[in-house]
């Protein structure tokens, strides 16, 4: 090789290098116009955690589940046509959120107050109750968190889920439970006994097991912390600046709660009228 | 595994992961190569900073590294890196680090007579190393830069977890579409090797071109499989022990 060529390549290398950054958009710019931004440039970046059914790629490629369907509805009628999916861990999402990488999270996120200081919430577009993956007959008896302190049992949930404090609160040991990064971990990990019982919300772990011939789901349950029950209510997460963006996100999911719409997108993905809620983003976070 | 699945998360995956090994493969070869050779220098403040360069990025963990770059300097500098650049820069720093070490060792082992011939005949400082020293390293550079660059390849998965689509991060997602994870994860460990041994292939014409350079014998050529039943004693020996003190040949 010349050394001119040499000295060529290395010059569109450090070209490349330049042109891999970009300018973050300063708080300002995000807060005011990010709305506007978004329908400057057409498209909305989604963080989604590859979990069955609330944000994940289907087998034809395409993205899908409750919450991307009804981001392309929502959006569309922001103004903004295309929502680009950002597939992640599921402890990914915050900081993910908060590092610019992608603009909301529409991932079914559990709303609750601890991630309230890092992000802000869009009012809840669903209710639903936690589940367990256990072996095939339930061999130890396990249908809730008080049933694994009694008899002792292994538990796994997933990175950064709720349902770490609601084992906690129900008096499992936090060293004791073993975190996986999603549910299909956590099947394997049942499957081959180690562990006893993996948590979850009870649609994720319906579906999950649902081609297993050596595991199976318990009947969904009520979490309950501190005598009242800890209500999982998941909803879109924005940066704490993107204030406009989520009051008007919340302007068009309270007109589709209203027309009855939003049961529609989200029926196809397992959920009924019971999952169906008024809560509001400001009574799960205090 | 559906085809759909297949060809818009696995292929392009592929081609990602070639793409960053590639990138990364290059910025470490600079690194390398800048840092083992000021390593070298008479100036002490030059050796002072390459070996502080050298000591910090082997010693830190790339993937630490890698968030790092991706999650905190953002937040610290208002800039973002595309998440391909942040994973290249991460694997091309740390990498090329290790690399310095090869470049290093190797132009250790010239035979010191050389370096004196060409004081003798007025070389600069420069041409010493340009025209006497770095071409009779190189030939001893390439069997651990073999190593180091199937290292690498292997090491680009960690890339996945900064979101950059690579071949690991598609196995994520179709696993994710068929809640079963040993298939999968099975073919990515053979897609892997199959470009490691693709590597491996390209280095051994390197060195036969390398060693052909300074007038050693090249390796025996022995076809695609040649090379794993092939005695030590030969080609490879000289290169495995290159950062201890090679043996310098007469034919040099």
């Amino acid at each position: 090789m010349g050394r001119r060529s040499l000295l060529a390549g290395l010059a569109a290398l450090a070209v490349t290098g330049v042109a891999g950054c970009s300018r973050v958009p300063g708080p300002a710019e995000g807060g005011e116009s990010l709305l506007e931004r978004l329908r400057a440039q057409g498209t909305v970046r989604v963080g989604i955690a590859g979990e069955v059914p609330y944000g994940y790629i289907d087998k034809n490629g395409e993205l899908t589940g409750e919450a991307p369907e009804l981001a392309k509805v929502i959006f569309k009628r922001l103004g903004v046509e295309d929502v680009v999916p950002v597939p992640t861990e599921f402890g990914s999402l915050i900081p993910g959120l908060r590092s610019q990488q992608f603009d909301v999270v529409s991932a079914g996120m559990y709303i609750n107050p601890e991630r309230c200081e890092q992000v802000i919430f869009a009012d809840p577009e669903y209710v639903m109750l936690d589940a367990f993956i256990v072996p095939k007959g339930n061999p130890k008896g396990l249908n809730t968190y008080e049933d694994i302190v009694e008899k002792g049992a292994r538990m796994a949930t997933g990175t950064a889920y709720a349902e770490i404090d609601y084992a906690v609160a129900a008096g499992v040991r936090r060293d004791d439970i073993l975190i996986l990064p999603d549910q299909v971990a956590g099947l394997a990990a049942v499957e081959q006994g180690r562990v006893d019982v993996f948590a979850g919300t009870s649609l994720t772990v319906r579906q999950v097991v649902e081609n297993s011939d050596r595991a199976e789901a318990t009947e969904p349950f009520q979490p309950v912390v501190d005598g009242e029950p800890a209500i999982g209510a998941g909803g879109f997460a924005f940066r704490p600046t993107a204030t406009d963006l989520r009051d008007a996100f919340n302007r068009e999911l309270r007109e589709l709660k209203r027309s009855g719409e939003l049961l529609e997108i989200m029926r196809p993905f397992g959920f009924t009228e019971d999952e169906m809620t008024d809560l509001t983003a400001k009574e799960l976070c205090s | 595994m559906t085809w759909a699945l297949w060809e818009s998360y696995m292929l392009p995956g592929v081609w990602i992961t070639v793409q960053v090994t590639v990138y990364s493969a290059a910025l470490a070869a600079v690194v390398a190569f800048a840092v083992g050779t000021a390593r070298t220098s008479r100036l002490w403040i030059v050796r002072f900073l390459s070996g502080a360069y050298f000591e910090i990025f082997r010693g830190a963990s790339a993937l630490v590294f890698m968030f790092w770059l991706f999650f905190a300097l953002p937040i610290a500098a208002g800039w973002q890196l595309v998440p391909l650049w942040a994973g290249v820069l991460a694997l091309g720093l740390t990498y090329g680090a290790y690399g310095s070490e090869i470049v290093r060792g190797a132009l250790a082992a010239v035979s010191p007579a050389q370096r004196e011939a060409g004081i003798a005949l007025s070389f600069t400082r420069w041409q010493r190393l340009r025209r006497i020293e770095l071409p009779q390293a190189w030939p001893e550079m390439v069997p651990p830069f073999n190593n180091l660059a199937i290292e690498l390849l292997k090491g680009t998965a960690l890339v996945s977890v900064i979101s950059v689509a690579d071949m690991t991060f598609a196995a994520n997602l179709i696993r994710f579409t068929t809640n079963d994870s040993a298939p999968i994860y099975t073919l990515l460990l053979l897609m892997y090797f199959v470009l490691a041994f693709v590597v491996t292939r390209g280095m051994r014409l390197l060195e036969r071109r390398a060693k052909a350079g300074v007038g050693q014998a090249p390796p025996p050529r022995r076809g695609l499989m040649g090379g794993l039943s092939r005695r030590t004693a030969t080609g490879d020996a000289a290169g495995d022990a290159v950062t201890g003190a090679a043996a310098s040949g007469g034919a040099r």
